[in-house]
């Protein structure tokens, strides 16, 4: 199974930031109730929509070669739910970017307002090549910032 | 930029958790303080945010070995060769070259890295990097 958080890579700049988002459906499968018996989407997948943005950066940013490895994350912090049909907006901006680690802190929001804060978001990057299809991982690039429409 | 001693000192601390005055200038960094390699990247990390000096996990192996090529800094069972051990000297002023030379394996070096070893890679590299 794999799951994909991120519908389009709205602006990024190669090794600095990206911007990326989502909107949630109810008909995805990964609502669990809160307290209130109202469905609320897990916290770790909206850090995992976070997390999912800054590794499309550093697929950019290496022109898919690498691909990123979570290895640790400094602090999370956590300020709402996301409810069925939020659009959630992730920005990453990189810390440090070598040619064996990454790191990246941002933030989840919804309408302006922060959901996730995530600092030291470090991962390794590993050569993409054994574990993808390359020409696939050009082609979902293409579709999620759109550079078929440009 | 922040002093190089106590940066990378806070840099051990935090990374590893460890208390102020368990991280000594001698203390080596994966025997005495249980660094795993995971741990020197979040620590290399904490120290280009401090410093603004980035070493990355391969340049410490590089910078302990000092340009010399494999077959001469150890022998063909990977035994520090003399070269090699006179180089680790250079690098690790605590070593003895006797107690390495055609002892030490090469990939045993970096157990042998001290925080004190950590601070003057980091001031040798800011001091190149102008």
């Amino acid at each position: 199974m794999r799951f994909h958080l991120i519908d389009r890579v709205d602006a990024y700049e190669p090794s600095k930031y990206v911007r990326a988002r989502k909107l949630t459906s109810l008909s995805e499968d990964y609502w669990e109730q809160d307290g209130d018996g109202e469905p609320a989407m897990p916290p770790p997948f909206v850090l995992e929509a976070l997390c999912q943005a800054a590794t499309w950066l550093i697929m950019i940013s290496t022109e898919r070669a690498k691909r990123a490895a979570l290895l640790s994350i400094g602090s999370v912090d956590w300020h709402g739910d996301v409810r069925p049909g939020d659009v959630l907006e992730m920005v990453g901006e990189v810390g440090s970017f070598g040619g064996e680690t990454a790191v990246v802190s941002g933030h989840v929001s919804v309408e302006g307002a922060k959901i996730l804060e995530a600092q030291d978001i470090m991962c390794a990057l590993i050569d993409a090549d054994t574990l993808a299809d390359l020409e696939d991982t050009k082609r979902l690039q293409d579709m999620l910032t759109r550079a078929e429409a440009q | 930029m922040a002093d190089v001693d106590s940066a990378v000192k806070e840099a051990v601390v935090e990374a590893l958790a460890l208390d102020d005055d368990e991280v000594t200038p001698e203390a080596t960094l994966m025997d005495d303080l249980g660094a795993e390699s995971i741990d020197l990247l979040d620590i290399l990390f904490r120290i280009e945010k401090s410093t603004g000096v980035k070493i990355e996990a391969s340049d410490l192996g590089d910078y302990i070995q000092g340009g010399i090529p494999d077959d001469e800094f150890s022998d063909n069972d990977e035994v520090i060769s003399a070269t090699g051990a006179a180089q680790l000297h250079k690098v690790m002023p605590q070593t003895d070259p006797a107690d390495i030379e055609g002892k030490l394996k090469a990939d045993e070096v970096m157990t042998l890295f001290t925080v004190a070893n950590l601070v003057e890679m980091v001031k040798t590299r800011s001091n190149g990097a102008g």
